[in-house]
């Protein structure tokens, strides 16, 4: 059977002073995989609440307007225009859940870092326990950032399990913030997330949601780099091509 | 839509259902004013308060519970009800325990929400009844002087005018004259009414209560008549 071993604490300790950690490799990977699950579920079950709200209201208002004794027909038309436009909206939603579970080669297309880390922390935000989270986000003074080449959804999908990451890691330390800032490296856009770095000697630059990061980062032609040199934070530096048409 | 038909504030950072909302309950005969940022319906408290606040909880910058906590500091006590995505248990909670008046959880029906907009508006429509007889009531008891004041307080305890000629250290036909200055300048058509007035002065001994957005305050005269009450009460209970 496959296992990870956690290293051990210090150079002297014998196997039976401190055996190491077996977990075994179908368990972790069946729990990694449960967690993505959960927050998928609740990231695409928030984007679905809203327009099916907007659905069933639209509708309602559309038969009053038309059921009364001088029929509305103007307002009825525009909560029915408003309902395409929440059917489409959901239909997105579903796209981004099938993009996410399906494997296929990721598009090209034109894309918005700024935006796609705006978005990601949205949806961490929208995770109640997760509504505090001490996320900032800077834009390099170079406007406007060029678009980078590669598909939305996966982009989106790798910086939120860096933050995730960021903040599983740093330990969700109250007040101490987790810095993203998007520059423009000129034939590249890059996204780096700072986090303070973890006060026990622990390996940072390893888990479910790098590993993911790293699948979607080597899909795109893209570089992830983690440095650890500064006394008290981590830096996870990924960097996208610009976009070139 | 009528001039006076009830006012709904409709607060969500999510656009699409903003408006939704707001084009049913106008369907239905409510006026809406609608929010995309809780900011902003902050920053206009004082004008012409909803009958009832619709509020998202999950918001960016300022969620539904900091914008009640903010309303309840600012002394606006509009009741508002909630709209959530999540049934996130402890966030629905705190939403109950803040007096939050429901909960939406969505995607609620038509019928959820013109139910649950409408007992907001009785509850609001009773609170703001209840709120004017009490500041009609004090603009009444404004007009004692605190002499009359002292005798409606010790006439609505019980007393006699005679004992209540005692009490104040004055003859019975001064406190007569006191006593029917007073049923007038309150318009007490019996001393049932009287007691019923008085009754209400204890019980609600809020400083000032805010009417249409503007304050008004409680009475000098309303002070010294519950200051009585507390006085004859307590000696009543040492008595027994």
């Amino acid at each position: 059977m496959e296992s990870i071993s956690a290293p051990s604490s210090h150079l002297g300790a014998t196997k039976s002073e401190n055996p190491p950690l077996q977990v075994p490799w179908s368990e972790r990977e069946r729990a990694t995989r449960l967690a993505l699950a959960g927050e998928l579920v609740a990231a695409v079950t928030h984007d679905l609440r809203q327009p099916l709200t907007a659905i069933e209201m639209n509708l309602s208002a559309a038969l009053v307007f038309l059921s009364g004794a001088e029929p509305r027909t103007d307002r009825a038309i525009e909560a029915l225009e408003d309902i395409f436009a929440q059917q489409r909206r959901m239909s997105e939603a579903l796209q981004a859940l099938e993009d996410l579970v399906v494997c296929r080669e990721p598009r090209h297309e034109r894309c918005d870092l700024t935006a796609l880390a705006r978005e990601a922390i949205a949806l961490i935000r929208a995770d109640p326990s997760m509504r505090e989270a001490p996320i900032e986000l800077s834009v390099g003074s170079q406007t406007p950032l060029p678009s980078v080449s590669g598909d939305a959804t996966l982009i989106r999908q790798a910086l939120l399990n860096v933050l995730l990451h960021a903040i599983d890691a740093s330990g969700g330390r109250p007040g101490v913030p987790i810095r993203s800032a998007i520059t423009n490296l000129e034939d590249s856009v890059e996204a780096v997330v700072t986090y303070p770095k973890p006060p026990e000697t622990a390996v940072t630059n390893t888990g479910p949601g790098l590993t993911l990061a790293r699948a979607v980062v080597a899909a795109h032609g893209a570089t992830i780099k983690i440095d650890e040199s500064s006394e008290s934070t981590v830096s996870v530096q990924t960097t996208w091509p610009v976009y070139a048409g | 839509m009528q001039d006076d038909a009830p006012l709904v504030a409709v607060i969500d950072d999510d656009a699409a259902t903003c408006r939704a909302v707001s084009r049913l309950l106008d369907a239905v005969g409510y006026r809406v004013r609608t929010y995309t940022n809780p900011r902003d319906y902050l920053d206009e408290l004082d004008v012409a308060p909803p009958i009832c606040v619709l509020v998202d909880i999950l918001m960016p910058e300022v969620d539904g519970l900091a914008l009640l906590r903010e309303m309840r500091h600012s002394g606006s006590d509009v009741p508002a009800v909630f709209m959530t995505g999540t049934g996130h248990v402890p966030t629905v909670v705190e939403a109950m325990k803040e007096g939050a008046l429901d909960l939406l959880s969505k995607p609620f029906t038509a019928d959820a929400l013109c139910a649950t907009i409408a007992r907001a508006t009785d509850s609001s429509r009773r609170v703001h009844g209840e709120r004017r007889d009490l500041v009609d009531l004090w603009r009444q008891v404004e007009k004692l002087t605190p002499r009359e004041a002292e005798v409606a307080a010790l006439v609505a305890c019980g007393l006699l005018n005679k004992h209540v000629a005692m009490r104040i250290g004055t003859k019975e036909k001064t406190v007569k004259v006191h006593r029917g200055r007073v049923m007038q300048k309150l318009q007490a058509p019996s001393l049932a009414e009287l007691v019923r007035m008085v009754d209400r002065l204890f019980s609600e001994q809020a400083p000032f209560v805010k009417l249409d957005g503007v304050e008004a305050r409680r009475p000098r005269a309303a002070d010294i008549i519950t200051d009585v009450i507390s006085r004859e009460r307590s000696q009543s209970q040492k008595q027994v």
